[in-house]
C-alpha cells in the first residue's frame, strides 16, 4: 500500500478549514453556521490524526476524542440556543441575535 | 494515494456543498457524507476507533439531532436575500488569506516532509507511516484510562454540565417578547 506524505493531509485540513471560515463568515443562518463550526473542527481532527501518525504515538487520537465530546456539547447547547432563539424572534438570522436579554 | 485522493475530493466537494447549498436539509445532508468521508480518512490513518466513533458521534447523533432541529423548527426555504457584498469579500479575503498562510507555512516549514525543525518524526523517513501506531480499541483504551483518566472524568462532568444547560437553556419560556406561541 502506498503511502501518502503528511503534508497532504495537513494541506487538506488547511484547505477545509477555510472552507469552514468562508461559509461562517458568510452565512447568515444560525444552523449554516454551526455546520461551518462542525467542518472547521473535522479539518483540525484531521490535522491531529495524521501527526499522531507522523509522530508514532496515540496523544493526538486521544486529543482528537476529546475533541469529539466536546463537539458533541457543543451541539447539544449550541442547538438549545438556537432553538429559544428562535422561539424569541421567529427568525434564524443571526443577525437578529442582537440582544443580550430576553 | 488513490483512497486519499478519492477522500479529499470528497471531502472538499461536501465542504463546498454545505457552504454553497440554499436549504438547509440538503446542507445537513451534504455534512452527514463530509463526517463520513472524514471517518474514511481516519480510517486509512489507521484510526480505526476514532472512525468508528466519528461515525457514530459525528455521523449518528450530532447530524440526527441537526436534522431534528431543521424539522422540528420546519424551515422553509429561506427568502433569497442578496449576500451583503462587503460581508462576502470579507469572507473571501479571510479564508484565502488564511489558506494562503496555511500553506506557506507548510511549503516552508515542512517542505520536505521530516519535521526536522520540530524535533520529531525521526528525521529520515518522509512518509506518514513511519512506525506505524494502530489507534486500535485497546490501545486508546489503555491510554484514556491511564494516562489520561482524569480529563476523560472531568470530560463526563462536562457531558452533565450540557445536559443540564441544554435543558435550562430549551424550557425557557420568553413571554416577554409577546409571540410564544410555540
Amino acid at each position: 500500500m502506498e503511502t501518502v506524505p503528511v503534508n497532504y493531509y495537513l494541506a487538506l485540513s488547511a484547505t477545509l478549514f477555510a472552507i469552514g471560515v468562508f461559509g461562517f463568515i458568510v452565512r447568515r443562518n444560525a444552523i449554516f453556521v454551526f455546520m461551518c463550526l462542525e467542518i472547521m473542527l473535522n479539518a483540525v481532527n484531521i490535522s491531529f490524526v495524521s501527526l499522531s501518525q507522523k509522530v508514532g504515538n496515540l496523544d493526538g487520537q486521544v486529543a482528537v476524542f476529546f475533541v469529539m465530546v466536546v463537539a458533541a456539547a457543543e451541539a447539544a447547547i449550541g442547538l438549545a440556543i438556537v432553538i429559544s432563539l428562535f422561539r424569541m424572534t421567529q427568525s434564524l438570522e443571526t443577525n437578529s441575535a442582537s440582544d443580550l436579554k430576553q | 494515494m488513490i483512497v486519499f485522493g478519492i477522500f479529499s475530493i470528497l471531502l472538499i466537494a461536501t465542504a463546498l456543498a454545505v457552504v454553497a447549498l440554499k436549504h438547509p436539509i440538503n446542507s445537513a445532508l451534504a455534512l452527514i457524507l463530509h463526517l463520513l468521508a472524514v471517518a474514511g480518512v481516519f480510517a486509512a490513518l489507521d484510526a480505526h476507533f476514532l472512525a468508528a466513533v466519528q461515525v457514530i458521534v459525528y455521523a449518528g447523533a450530532i447530524m440526527v439531532l441537526v436534522l431534528f432541529l431543521i424539522m422540528l423548527l420546519s424551515i422553509q426555504s429561506p427568502t433569497v436575500k442578496p449576500h451583503n457584498p462587503t460581508v462576502l469579500i470579507l469572507g473571501i479575503a479571510a479564508s484565502v488569506s488564511f489558506l494562503l498562510l496555511a500553506l506557506n507555512l507548510l511549503r516552508n516549514s515542512f517542505g520536505d516532509g521530516t519535521f526536522d525543525d520540530l524535533g520529531i518524526g525521526g528525521g529520515s523517513s518522509q512518509l506518514v507511516t513511519h512506525s506505524p501506531v494502530v489507534g486500535s480499541v485497546k490501545a486508546m483504551g489503555m491510554l484514556l484510562y491511564t494516562k489520561y483518566v482524569f480529563t476523560f472524568e472531568v470530560t463526563s462532568l462536562l457531558i452533565l454540565a450540557a445536559v443540564v444547560g441544554a435543558v435550562v437553556i430549551a424550557k425557557r419560556n420568553y413571554r416577554s417578547y409577546g409571540n410564544s406561541s410555540r
